[in-house]
Parts: structure tokens; C-alpha cells; sequence
């Protein structure tokens, strides 16, 4: 059982690091720093963003906070 | 041989200060959860946003969050129409060494859950096959939001922009109880930004999706009275997750059986997430549900223990 347990989490880790180097090596957080970017220059897509939380009313919608 | 304490019956008052007095590790855990939540809404502290996932549940569009909840940057990376491998691996991570532990020390829905769980309400305590099964809605709620959100993605691959609307970036933003306390509820009354200045006016504005929110907040309040932590056990998503990874996590909880006593079942009722602890290995609980928060340690410290499974 305790080797089944080593594997299995050692298995993990391996998959988990791989996928992380592999992560930064394509840029992905680029992808959350776009969204930061968004909320102080582009306030539409911004409000397109915020949609699942305040609905697709665009009406007096919030100003984001700062960078 | 465990140690029988016995509880003293009194207002709620004075139960919490017993219990804070007499369970070392609910008190460090309640510290913890205290920081976690000032820190994960650090910008309102003045800390900077980092644009880096978190395995807990604070969602995206969080005015003060610091960092992204995992599952909410998975769903939105895929629906760009990428795979989410770094957010992956750090689930994948940290589900193998401390399982999760974040859900039990850090996670703001969570700390919602314990506060609202102090209510003196009359408990319901499913059995454990329903407990087994409800598990599964977890599963289904993530399996459904990433297969969709992945399809947004191949839309938008293969046929360009394609229309906005609150389903195609976060769908399970919509009904995340995360983001109703941490977004709608913050834009609706705390900043008093919409429209008007009080609940009518709010619900006007926002529509069908502020009451639909609402709504889910309500049942899973009230469930996580009468069920201590029921939306960990049944609903998380990000959980789920975490659970994949976290079977065999290093960090775990140990049972020592030579100091349980017969028919004593202290741990299992300490338990917030009904963990069945007499069932489990007792070298190291298997049980995706375990948050290793460390209540059946304080139940029973002869017996139960943190340990490593290395």
C-alpha cells in the first residue's frame, strides 16, 4: 500500500512539474495579466468579464480598481 | 486509552471560548483562515494583484482578490481556447504533497462554511452512501464547466471572435457562491456603484442573475447549517479537482487503532466533512473528502495525528 501511495504521488508531482514548465514555457499567465491590463484600458472588456458575476447589464456598471 | 472531555452545555459564547481554549488546532486554523482571507482580498489592503492561480475558491472578478482562484483561470484559459497546463500542475502539486489542506486553512468559502455551521440549527447528518454519492455532483459540476468552456474555445479557434455573454468566459462564475459574496454582492451594496441606492434598485439592475445568485447563496448557506461544509463535500468544483491528486497526498492525518477505544467514534464525529475515519487506513486517510483540517485530531489527540506519508 505504501508503495502504491509513493507512486501514485511521486506520479503526480512529475505530471504536476512537467505541466508547469510547460506552462511557462508557453506564456499562460499571460493570459490572467491580460485581464489585469483589461480592467484599467479597456473597460469593455473589462464589463465583457465581469458578466458571469453582474449580468449583461452594462448600465452603471463599477470602475475597476487600479493596476 | 483516548481521553474523554466533556463539553460543558452553555451559551454559544461561552461554548466557542471553550472551544477555542480547549481545541489548539481549530484556534490555529481559525487564525489562518483569518489571514488567508485578508490576504487572497489583499488590494483592499493595498497589495498588488499577481496574476497567478490559487487552489481556492476566490473568484476572478473579485475587486480586492490578489490572485485568481484556480478553477475560474482553467475555465477561462480554456475558453481562449488553450489548455490550462501551469493551472493543472499546480493543482496536480499541490493535491500530492497537502492535499486539501487550502480547502480546511485557507479557502474563503470555507471560512463562510465554519461561520455559518455555529448556528445553533438542528444538524442533519447524512449517511455515509449519501455522503459517497452527493460527492459526485462535485465531480459533474466540474466535468460540465470544463468540457463547455473547452468547446468555447474550439469556437473560437476555428471561427474567430464569437459573442460575448456571461456563459462563454466563467460559466461556473454564474453560480459560484465565491463570486456572489466576493463580486455581486461588493458592486451591488458594499461600493454602492449600480444604479440607485438600495436592494430593489440593485435587483432591477442586475436582473434575473442577481436573485438567481442570491438564490444559490441562500440554499447553500442554509445547507452548510444543517450540514457542516456541505458545499465542500457536494458542490466544489475546485475541490473536486484537488481530490484527484490529493488520495495519496504526502501530508495526511494518521489513526493510531491501538489507542481507539471500541465503538468510540469522537474522530468521526469531529469531522466536518464525515469523513468514515474508522474505515480508513490508518496510515494515512485516503478519502478525497479530507480537508485535513484537523477537528479529529482535536477530538481525539492520542489517536489522531498529522503526519507524512513519505
Amino acid at each position: 500500500m505504501q508503495i502504491e501511495s509513493r507512486i501514485n504521488y511521486i506520479t503526480f508531482l512529475v505530471i504536476g512539474i512537467i505541466f508547469i514548465l510547460v506552462g511557462l514555457a508557453l506564456d499562460e499567465l499571460s493570459v490572467i495579466e491580460n485581464v489585469n491590463r483589461w480592467s484599467v484600458n479597456n473597460l469593455n472588456s473589462w464589463y465583457d468579464f465581469l458578466l458571469p458575476w453582474v449580468g449583461e447589464e452594462g448600465n452603471g456598471l463599477p470602475e475597476p480598481w487600479g493596476p | 486509552m483516548a481521553t474523554i472531555r466533556e463539553k460543558p452545555e452553555e451559551s454559544i459564547l461561552k461554548n466557542w471560548t471553550y472551544t477555542m481554549s480547549h481545541k489548539r488546532i481549530r484556534t490555529l486554523r481559525l487564525i489562518s483562515q483569518v489571514t488567508f482571507l485578508l490576504v487572497l482580498n489583499g488590494v483592499i489592503l493595498g497589495l498588488s494583484r499577481i496574476p497567478f492561480p490559487a487552489p481556492v475558491s476566490i473568484p476572478a472578478g473579485s475587486p480586492f482578490g490578489v490572485v485568481w482562484g484556480g478553477f475560474d483561470a482553467i475555465q477561462y484559459i480554456l475558453s481562449t481556447g488553450s489548455f490550462p497546463f501551469l493551472v493543472i500542475g499546480i493543482f496536480f502539486i499541490t493535491g500530492a504533497t497537502v492535499g486539501k489542506f487550502f480547502c480546511g486553512w485557507a479557502c474563503p468559502v470555507g471560512f463562510w462554511q465554519d461561520i455559518v455551521a455555529v448556528f445553533p440549527v438542528k444538524r442533519w447528518k447524512p449517511s455515509k452512501p449519501v455522503n459517497r454519492d452527493f460527492q459526485e455532483l462535485s465531480g459533474f459540476i466540474m466535468w460540465i464547466a470544463v468540457i463547455f468552456t473547452a468547446f468555447v474555445g474550439y469556437q473560437r479557434v476555428s471561427e474567430g471572435n464569437i459573442e460575448e455573454n456571461m456563459w462563454t468566459r466563467i460559466p461556473y462564475g454564474v453560480i459560484d457562491p465565491a463570486g456572489t459574496i466576493f463580486v455581486t454582492l461588493f458592486y451591488a451594496f458594499f461600493w454602492n456603484i449600480l444604479p440607485g441606492d438600495d436592494l430593489f434598485d440593485a435587483v432591477d439592475s442586475m436582473g434575473w442573475i442577481f436573485i438567481w445568485k442570491m438564490l444559490v447563496l441562500l440554499i447553500v448557506t442554509y445547507t452548510s447549517m444543517k450540514v457542516p461544509r456541505a458545499y465542500c463535500r457536494w458542490m466544489c468544483p475546485t475541490g473536486a479537482l484537488l481530490g484527484y491528486a490529493s488520495k495519496n497526498s504526502i501530508l495526511t492525518v494518521k489513526r493510531d487503532p491501538l489507542k481507539c477505544r471500541d465503538d468510540c467514534r469522537d474522530c468521526e464525529d469531529a469531522c466536518p466533512m464525515g469523513v468514515p475515519i474508522s474505515e480508513e487506513d490508518p496510515e494515512g486517510i485516503r478519502n478525497t473528502l479530507c480537508i485535513s483540517c484537523g477537528n479529529c485530531i482535536d477530538a481525539c489527540p492520542d489517536a489522531m495525528s498529522f503526519g507524512f506519508r513519505l
